[in-house]
């Protein structure tokens, strides 16, 4: 299958602005053009401040572009899209398994097979001894364990990841990475994450974009795979590709007149 | 060790009542104005052997509860209406203020007038004054699960309907519950002001009687007995927050 039946999403010349409070316009995004493959992790690599974040609740639908156009090819409505905020949080007053059973309930799915469907989800992410157990118990990692499941619960076909391994310890980050790339393989899905972190987007991503300071555009695109794939098609060892990710985004925020403190 | 501690914590309070009985004891003008410990202690084993003032406490912990569970119902129903509803709930901010701030004696006569001197103007009085708070516990709640946690939803296209339904209303209840405990030291003054007005039983009926007597030590014994009924009260919702912390907002 060519790269292009593959696509799930695609923006183009996507832009975004703020008003400051004196009214004058805050270029945040500008002219934005990437897209989205199915089987594969994209992750957008910037300084904080960039407008990563704008551009999630953008393809979200939580904010509308100024410019530029969004293509889907998702056709299930209502469950297209499973988005992980940063700031995300989970219900207080409803349990592990009530609050990954939510977003089915939400689409109005039976609150039972819900349930049923939740447990299995949980155990996945090695939080099914924690079902019946509330939000305020639980371990940042916990937490975002439990806000994974519940992303991933309505199977959408689109992930929107907004730092979802930042929290976690080595082992934790390992284990998530390793569900999210098996749910985004299993189901034909496509995930665009956004970081700052250039060990967290070089330990999951496909595709690696580091985008400039704002007004944010891409500077450059790396593909990763691991091991043995690697060089033929001009492609990164996942393994020794960190250094030279590191260097690309500095060139990027360098060429925009900044410095890698944000690191 | 805790023993120790618990005993620190009533100290004030024993070494407050051994003043009061030392410096009212010889004196029978400060008596009559004051009463003292003693005599408050014996009035109290004196009308807990009868039926009269458990039946007073009955009366009034019956319209307490019963002006609770209303003006909380009511006060949640219309918050979360005016959530829905911002330019209603803009508009209505300024009349809720004002009615809000309307103390509960001054409508007092008015209320009896309207519902008359039984239970139902009591129960209305107590509901009178925990409306507010709930309106306002419920409006806020919705508020603030809506900023919080309906951006989920959103991007799951999820109804209006079964956002309310699963996040906001529940969201919301757990504003209201975490003010129940305001509510109720509120919800028995406006029970307690509808029996100061006007009644035939109740803590209120028994103060007053006791008051127009001049029997400083009934008084000071019905007002104790209001405090004991607000501190159970409060004591069951903080068991309640204790068992299900989940339902409670913090």
């Amino acid at each position: 299958m060519s790269e292009d039946s593959n696509i799930i999403l695609s923006i183009e010349n996507l832009s975004k602005s703020f008003s400051d409070k004196g009214g004058n316009l805050l270029a945040v995004i500008d002219g934005l053009t990437l897209s989205l493959s199915q089987g594969k992790i994209t992750t957008i690599l910037g300084a904080s401040g960039c407008g990563k974040t704008t551009l999630l609740k953008m393809l979200a639908g939580l904010e509308l572009p100024d410019g530029g156009s969004v293509h889907s090819n998702i056709t299930r409505p209502g469950r297209a899209i499973g988005y992980l905020q940063q700031s995300e949080r989970l219900l207080p007053w409803r349990t592990v398994l009530e609050n990954v059973a939510l977003g089915l309930e939400l689409i109005g799915e039976d609150k039972k097979q819900a349930q049923i469907k939740s447990r299995a989800l949980l155990d996945e992410v090695g939080m099914l001894d924690f079902s019946s157990v509330y939000p305020s118990q639980l371990s940042g990692g916990m937490t975002q364990r439990v806000l994974l499941a519940r992303t991933l619960i309505t199977e959408p076909s689109l992930l929107l990841l907004d730092e979802p391994l930042g929290q976690l310890d080595l082992v934790a980050r390992k284990e998530l990475a390793r569900t999210i790339r098996n749910y985004v393989h299993e189901h034909a899905a496509a995930a665009l994450l956004v970081t700052h972190s250039v060990e967290e987007a070089v330990f999951i991503s496909d595709v690696v974009f580091t985008l400039s300071r704002r007004p944010s555009k891409i500077v450059e695109r790396f593909n990763l795979v691991s091991g043995a794939d690697a060089k033929a098609d001009g492609s990164l060892d996942r393994q020794s590709s960190f250094d030279f990710i590191l260097q690309a985004l500095l060139r990027a925020l360098g060429a925009s007149g900044g410095s890698a403190g944000v690191l | 060790m805790k023993k120790a501690k618990l005993f620190i914590g009533f100290l004030p309070g024993i070494l407050f009542l051994l003043l009061w009985e030392y410096f009212v004891h010889n004196d029978q003008r400060l008596q009559f104005l004051f009463s003292s410990p003693s005599l408050i202690a014996e009035v109290a084993y004196a009308e807990l052997q009868g039926t009269s003032i458990w039946n007073d406490i009955f009366i009034t912990s019956y319209e307490a509860i019963l002006g609770l569970l209303l003006g909380s119902t009511i006060g949640t129903l219309i918050g979360l209406l005016l959530w829905t509803n911002e330019a209603v709930a803009k508009i209505s901010r300024p009349y809720i203020v004002i009615l809000g701030s309307i103390p509960i004696f001054a409508i007092a006569p008015m209320l009896i007038i309207w519902f008359g001197t039984g239970l139902l103007s009591k129960v209305i009085m107590s509901a009178f004054a925990v409306f507010f708070v709930a309106l306002a516990q419920a409006y806020e709640g919705a508020r603030h699960c809506s900023a919080e946690y309906s951006q989920y939803a959103r991007t799951l296209n999820a109804s209006r309907f079964i956002l309310i339904k699963k996040i906001i209303v529940p969201g919301a209840l757990r504003w209201v519950s975490a003010g129940f405990k305001m509510s109720i030291g509120l919800a028995i003054v406006g029970a307690f002001i509808g029996e100061f007005v006007s009644s035939q039983a109740g803590l209120g009926h028994y103060i007053l009687g006791a008051g127009s007597l001049y029997d400083m030590a009934r008084v000071v014994f019905g007002v104790v007995l209001i405090s004991a009924l607000a501190l159970t009260l409060t004591s069951a919702v903080w068991l309640i927050e204790r068992w299900k912390p989940h339902l409670f907002a913090r």
